[in-house]
């Protein structure tokens, strides 16, 4: 009760909304790199990427207590990064439905934009949230990022190896792009979890350290070899790089699962001082659960 | 300007739950919600052992991050510094219980009852069925000081226009009052007696003051 | 808020769950719906709580519309008691429940009242601390009517409260309880006191304002209680070594400090000058019989009253006169050498070193004389303050007593040196030490200063039961023989419950030889009380209950002794009764008072379902069983608080009628503002009602029974034990005069000076013994601790207490040191096996440091199995694992919450 626990005032539905806003908008992205590599005029992933963005927040309408008064959501565009975000989705549901239907490449990269910024607000909503030391870091920003980008990116490849989205040849450039994107999403989870130290109740901080090996072999590691792997032996590469996209995109959403629904432990209570009793004397504080 | 702070003296209080009770009387808070209550901590080991009770509940923050998270607008802050909630117009997202660092909101799906077998009068009189499903805390029992303002009766002077939590002391650990009056109780508390915030280093600033040793 | 307009309106009335209230409050009503509680700061200046209450008011609310409440009256089907049997409880009516009763009430009557044993035929048990009498409205007035009752079969008396404070407590300083002059005092030595969890709203509000003043308090006990932790320093001793703690304090003031002690008061408020004659007793003077001390002005011995006289403390002087022991025993001495009693005492504690104490009680002895310098230099002594327009002595330091400590073995010894402690430093019953607040024993009961009459030797006088062979009771009046065996308890209403109360219980197991044959009363009252989870050897008690064959149960809900009842009675609960009360004064606890007066409880709402009255239910009993007129007349002597004949005032019930029970309570009223008012005033009921109270002033002088001494030139009986030496003497030749051997280990601690026995070595051998076990197979000690949030309140079956209580640790299950707990292989939450060589229960563990690594707790008292919403707890009870022995009962006739248990995993957890 005093030591930090698990919040559970957000369930597996919001952890929803993270996983599967993150990845569809990273595939939005990854899709608009992907665009002068395209030969059809639009790609499947748009709608994808959309569609898994509505999932997100259909889930986050089931969460929440009062579903019919939903659209109260909006109305506070001037600090809450959640407003923000259904603000965001707004326009870039519709202008990425509008990118994959319409016969013209010029919406894909406002898409794109809009997609990051979405992405970013989801990063920044946990990043507000005060009660919950490893949300509440500077450096979940740039994770949540870099994890949503990689998730797109590994999305897109395993939708291009399964055939599921049309493209020319395997654009060395995504490949690259992907690379980079588990790359930044190894450095800003290193980067992370070295601010997390100190800044965080040890039960969260022991979840993390616990997931950190298979979240770096599995996420990280064999991705990339598989990469280098389609990339030397183009015969085999549809079936590597379908693997290395599911792992790449697995990881990231389960780093988000364990984020929100294992790794949350909220901040408990301290107390910077213990009372001088009477004519005692006083002590020094303490902060249960954080040593 | 006037800003309502509480000011929980360490040293008196004894943890024994009188202010719990009292809160949850003057609310009618369903079971198992405690807008306001009291920890027990333990510290040190045996046998330099503390023990501390350790009142808490909203924190009524100047800088409050389940405010500015907020996205219906339901959670506001007055002029005098009482944060409030509009139950109208919260959508029951919990995005301020994960803001909040004080453990202080709450939200329940059902009217609660005391006992499974039967649904007292008391609580049929008192069910706050606005409150399902959204986010609730304490209030500083805002409706007694505003009816008390009314009144002209000065909070955390008067007890018709105080919190019940602080009427109710019986450690006289609780005091509420404006800080920004000198003259004010929770003034002169906090200029003779040193104190903390808690969880001062999350710029929360919040309105909720620990005294922990007498002399400043 | 609420969206429509409400009717709100308050009504006044008072708490008395605990025995450290009563408490004035209001209660909010809405609509005819009780639905909150708060203080009553109309009497914010008047009370020392300052109007409030304390989170078990908070309770009632809950307590009125809990839908377990037993709501008719029932009767028993089930022609089978015990724990496995269902009672099969039917809705009967108030007249058919009332009539069953009174007809064998009758039937007992027409026998004579008492069985061949010589036992009263009709028992009665109440709750703790004596609180049911502020709730029970008229009964003791039907009680007295229909003749003799047996308060024998205790709920917790004698082995739960302060037992030994009690008794010696009366006898030296007419202390039923004892506690500091708070508000004067800076230094309290407490040994396991539990002011914070016991005290009430009076006694956490003062010690609050205290410790905002800087007061020093040291907690020296096991475990880290709520007032351990409320405390400047916590000191963890070893259980029930506190009289070696206190033994030392004493040895190191008087070997060390003795010139700087309280001289004046050592020489003319005690007996420390009384010279000591070779047997035992005091040298007295051949003519006048009067103890002698020797004049150090005059260099010789004179009579101790002898005007302008110094006497001698120290020293070793030739002197002759007469010697009186037990019964006829007297001796003559001619020029023989003698000494003071303060010498003699000087030489009783000289082995008594910090460093033999610090073995024992497992504290450093640089602690141990730290602290006795700490109190010493703290007692002020030379220094006065004018109370009310007196010079008084000022002595702002304290030793207080807690449970465990004050009962069964070593509470004797605890007692006494808590007394002579503050007798040393001249801060007994002074501003600012240690003060006795409230008296039982003797009389009158409402003003403890009333009660100090002259007797023997210099001292008070007290209404000790006879020893002697012509008055001596041989034949007990009640089953748990309290006069007979127990002098100290003398004769007064509540003398019998307390008595040796689980000799009552024990008995009905195993007959004593040479004792009258323990017989089962034919009818039990049972009133707010669950001896059943309440005692000790709960197994038993629940056994011996069900073969008791008519048992009368007032019922809020099931419970685990109703569940034996053949009869339930709804009562009404604390918000819909009504009483008028005496308040104020001094009282229990730390209840002393600058007022004193009347308050009333009235119902605040409807009475639920056909709950009756108390008063009503008094009335009718009274009526159907053919006492009405000792009834109203016991009501007009003041059997509800207060005479109704006043002064001039005559405000008597027709004797010969059955009266509403608001006509009864106007009366009460009316004789209570006369009295207040000195004739002046004579409100009934409606002013009562309106306002809640009536107080007048209680001067503070009062609270300091040293001025009534002073007044009366009578001396405290200490430090020397003469009377009790002698009255023990004689005790032991009664009772083996009558073959009785079986209390000879309680004749022992009549001693003129307690001296050290191993305590804990005396659990440790009397379980080794009576259970043939090797005691190191159960290694921990096991104590308790009160709950602030239960403890008196019967309010276990409340939903709200258990939610708040709960964020107190402890309410969970078993308190375990934590390198301990490790060392055993046990986590928090582990469900164990907690075992005595007695029985076993189960618990989950709690892991402290604020916790002897030799000592565990439970905290309160559960494992209920029967009553709605706590048989849900799941939280065990030591009270199941303490046995009944005569080995562990001390002379006064109590024991002490103490057990060896061994703790082990349940290995699937469940």
């Amino acid at each position: 009760m005093i030591a930090p626990s698990l919040q559970k005032y957000w369930d597996g539905r919001a952890a929803g909304n993270f996983v599967f806003g993150g990845a569809g908008s990273g595939l939005i992205i990854s899709t608009a790199i992907a665009t002068p590599f395209n030969t059809a005029s639009m790609s499947a992933a748009l709608l994808i990427g959309a569609c898994l963005i509505a999932l997100g927040l259909l889930l986050v309408w089931f969460e929440i207590g009062r579903p019919l008064r939903f659209i109260n959501v909006l109305r506070n565009p001037y600090t809450s990064w959640m407003s923000r975000e259904a603000w965001t989705a707004i326009v870039l549901l519709p202008l990425t439905l509008a990118a994959f239907a319409l016969p013209t490449r010029g919406l894909v990269i406002p898409a794109a934009f809009v997609a990051l910024l979405f992405l970013y607000c989801q990063a920044r909503i946990l990043r507000a949230s005060a009660g919950v030391p490893t949300w509440r870091q500077r450096g979940t920003m740039a994770l949540i990022v870099t994890t949503g980008l990689t998730e797109g990116a590994g999305l897109y490849l395993l939708l291009y190896a399964t055939g599921l989205i049309d493209v020319l040849s395997l654009p060395i450039p995504l490949l690259i792009t992907a690379v980079l994107f588990i790359g930044g999403r190894y450095a800003t989870w290193r980067s992370w979890l070295h601010e997390l130290q100190g800044n965080a109740p040890t039960e969260s901080l022991s979840v993390m350290r616990t997931f950190a090996k298979q979240f770096i072999v599995v996420g990280h590691l064999l991705p990339i070899v598989l990469i280098v792997v389609a990339w030397l032996i183009p015969a085999i590469s549809d079936i590597v790089l379908a693997v290395s996209g599911v792992l790449v995109l697995l990881s990231g959403w389960t780093f988000k699962t364990r984020l929100i629904l294992s790794a949350s432990h909220i901040q408990g209570f301290a107390i910077e001082h213990t009372p001088a009793r009477g004519g005692g004397r006083s002590g020094p504080g303490v902060k249960p659960g954080w040593s | 300007m006037t800003r309502y702070v509480m000011v929980a003296d360490l040293n008196r209080c004894v943890g024994c739950q009188t202010c719990t009770a009292a809160c949850k009387h003057a609310n009618a808070t369903t079971p198992g919600v405690q807008w306001r209550r009291v920890l027990d901590i333990e510290s040190g080991e045996y046998p330099d052992v503390r023990r501390t009770f350790v009142p808490v509940g909203c924190m009524h923050c100047s800088e409050p991050p389940c405010m500015e998270v907020c996205p219906s607008t339901a959670t506001r802050q007055r002029d005098d510094g009482l944060v409030t909630i509009d139950y109208d117009l919260c959508i029951g997202c919990g995005y301020c219980m994960v803001a909040c660092p004080y453990q202080a909101r709450f939200k329940v799906t059902s009217i609660g009852k005391a006992y499974k077998n039967g649904h007292m009068s008391h609580e049929q009189s008192r069910e706050h069925r606005e409150r399902l499903n959204v986010a609730q805390k304490c209030t500083f029992c805002i409706d007694r000081i505003d009816a008390g303002l009314a009144a002209g009766l000065t909070p955390g002077e008067d007890v018709d226009a105080t919190p019940a939590c602080v009427n109710s002391c019986i450690a006289d650990a609780l005091t509420f009052g404006d800080i920004e009056d000198s003259d004010s109780h929770v003034s002169q508390l906090l200029r003779e007696q040193r104190s903390f915030r808690m969880h001062e280093e999350l710029g929360t600033e919040p309105g909720f003051y620990y005294l922990w040793e007498g002399a400043s | 808020m609420m969206g429509k307009a409400h009717k709100m309106h308050t009504v006044p009335t008072y708490c008395y769950q605990c025995v450290a209230g009563p408490d004035l409050m209001r209660v909010q009503v809405e609509d005819g719906v009780a639905v909150g509680v708060e203080g009553n700061f109309d009497a914010a200046n008047c009370t020392p709580s300052a109007g409030k209450v304390c989170v078990k008011a908070f309770g009632l609310i809950q307590k009125i519309y809990n839908p377990n409440r037993v709501l008719t009256p029932m009767k028993r089907t089930n022609p089978n008691k015990g724990r496995d049997e269902d009672p099969g409880f039917v809705a009967i009516t108030w007249d058919e429940a009332l009539d069953e009763i009174a007809s064998r009430l009758r039937t007992i009557n027409e026998a004579g009242g008492v069985d061949e044993s010589g036992y009263p035929r009709v028992a009665a048990s109440f709750g703790g601390g004596g609180t049911p009498t502020y709730y029970m409205g008229t009964f003791p007035a039907f009680l007295s009517a229909i003749g003799p009752i047996d308060f024998s079969f205790g709920s917790g008396q004698g082995v739960k409260c302060y037992h030994s404070e009690h008794l010696y407590g009366e006898f030296w300083h007419r202390a039923f309880t004892v506690a500091p002059d708070t508000p004067n005092c800076d230094y309290i030595l407490s040994f396991g006191f539990n002011v914070e969890a016991s005290g009430g709203v009076c006694g956490v509000k003062r010690h609050a304002d205290a410790r905002a003043r800087g007061i020093k308090r040291v907690q020296i006990e096991p475990h880290l209680s709520i007032t351990g932790a409320c405390s400047a320093e916590w000191v963890p001793i070893r259980p029930k070594t506190d009289a070696a703690f206190l033994y030392a304090l004493i040895h190191v003031l008087l070997n060390e400090r003795l010139d700087h002690l309280d001289l004046p008061f050592l020489k003319e408020r005690t007996n420390s000058p009384y010279l000591i004659a070779p047997n035992g007793f005091y040298l007295r003077d051949s003519q006048s019989g009067k103890p002698l001390v020797y004049d150090l002005r005059s260099e010789q011995v004179v009579p101790h009253d002898t005007p302008n006289i110094d006497p001698a403390l120290e020293g070793c002087f030739i002197a002759s006169g007469i010697e009186r022991g037990a019964d006829d025993d007297h001796w003559t001495h001619q020029d023989i050498e003698t000494s003071p009693a303060l010498t003699r005492l000087i030489e009783h504690v000289a082995t008594y070193t910090p460093q033999w104490a610090g073995e024992i009680c497992d504290v450093k002895p640089e602690d141990i004389r730290r602290i006795a310098f700490e109190f010493l230099d703290h007692a002020r002594i030379g220094e006065t303050i004018d109370i009310d327009g007196r010079t008084m002595p000022y002595r702002p330091v304290a030793v207080v007593l807690g449970k465990t400590v004050n009962n069964g073995w070593g509470g004797y010894d605890c007692c006494w040196g808590r007394t002579l402690l503050s007798c040393l430093v001249g801060a007994l019953e002074v501003p600012g030490g240690t003060l006795g607040t409230t008296v039982r024993l003797n009389r009158p009961a409402n003003d403890r200063n009333l009660s100090v009459k002259p007797g023997p030797d210099g001292f008070m006088d007290y209404p000790m039961n006879p020893t002697d062979a012509e008055n001596w009771v041989g034949n007990p009046a009640v089953r748990n023989a309290n006069r007979t065996l127990v002098p100290l308890v003398s004769n007064s209403p509540w003398s019998v419950a307390l008595g040796p109360t689980h000799l009552a219980w024990m008995q009905q197991h195993q007959p004593f030889d040479n004792w009258p044959k323990p017989t089962q009363p034919d009818l039990w009252f049972v009133y707010r009380t669950n001896p059943v989870v309440s005692f000790w050897d709960t197994n038993q008690i629940t056994e011996t209950v069900s073969r008791f064959p008519f048992t009368v149960c007032f019922a809020y809900t099931h419970d685990e002794t109703n569940h034996m009842a053949d009869i339930l009675l709804p009562d009404r609960t604390d918000l819909e009764g009504l009483q008028l009360i005496r308040v104020g004064g001094t009282k229990f606890v730390e209840q002393f008072w600058d007022h004193q007066g009347f308050a009333l409880r009235q119902p605040v709402v409807e009475a639920q379902g056909e709950s009756k009255d108390m008063t009503w239910i008094a009335t009718e009993l009274a009526r159907r069983s053919g006492v009405l007129e000792k009834y109203n007349n016991a009501i007009n002597r003041g059997a509800a608080g207060v005479a109704l004949k006043v002064n001039d005032h005559d405000f008597s019930l027709d004797a010969h009628e059955a009266h509403s029970v608001e006509n009864i309570w106007d009366a009460v009223c009316r004789a209570a503002s006369a009295e207040i008012s000195d004739g002046q005033d004579k409100h009934g009921l409606d002013y009562y009602r309106e306002h809640g109270y009536r107080f007048k002033p209680f001067p503070r002088i009062r609270w300091y029974l040293t001025a009534e001494m002073e007044d009366q030139g009578l001396r405290y009986e200490l430090p020397y034990q003469e009377r009790l030496l002698r009255i023990g003497t004689e005790l032991g030749r009664r009772l083996h005069a009558q073959g009785i051997s079986w209390w000879d280990a309680q004749l022992d601690e009549y001693e003129a000076f307690p001296s050290w026995k191993n305590f804990p070595g005396m659990w440790e051998e009397a379980l080794a013994h009576h259970f043939n076990v090797d005691i190191n197979d159960y290694p921990l000690w096991l104590v308790t601790t009160r709950s602030m949030q239960y403890s008196w309140g019967s309010n276990v079956a409340i939903q709200m207490i258990r939610e708040v209580a709960s964020n107190i640790k402890g309410h969970g299950g078993l308190v375990m040191n934590t390198s301990r707990a490790r060392e055993l292989g046990l986590k928090d939450g582990d469900r164990v096996s907690i075992r005595s060589p007695l029985a076993e229960t189960h618990g989950l563990v709690i892991t402290s440091q604020g916790m002897r690594p030799d000592t565990c707790l439970l905290v309160g008292q559960f494992d209920h199995w029967a009553t709605p919403l706590a048989r849900d707890f799941d939280m065990p009870s030591m009270n199941a694992l303490v046995p009944m022995l005569l080995d562990l009962t001390d002379s006064s006739g109590s024991g002490a919450d103490l057990a060896r248990v061994a703790i082990t995993r349940l290995e699937n957890n469940r």
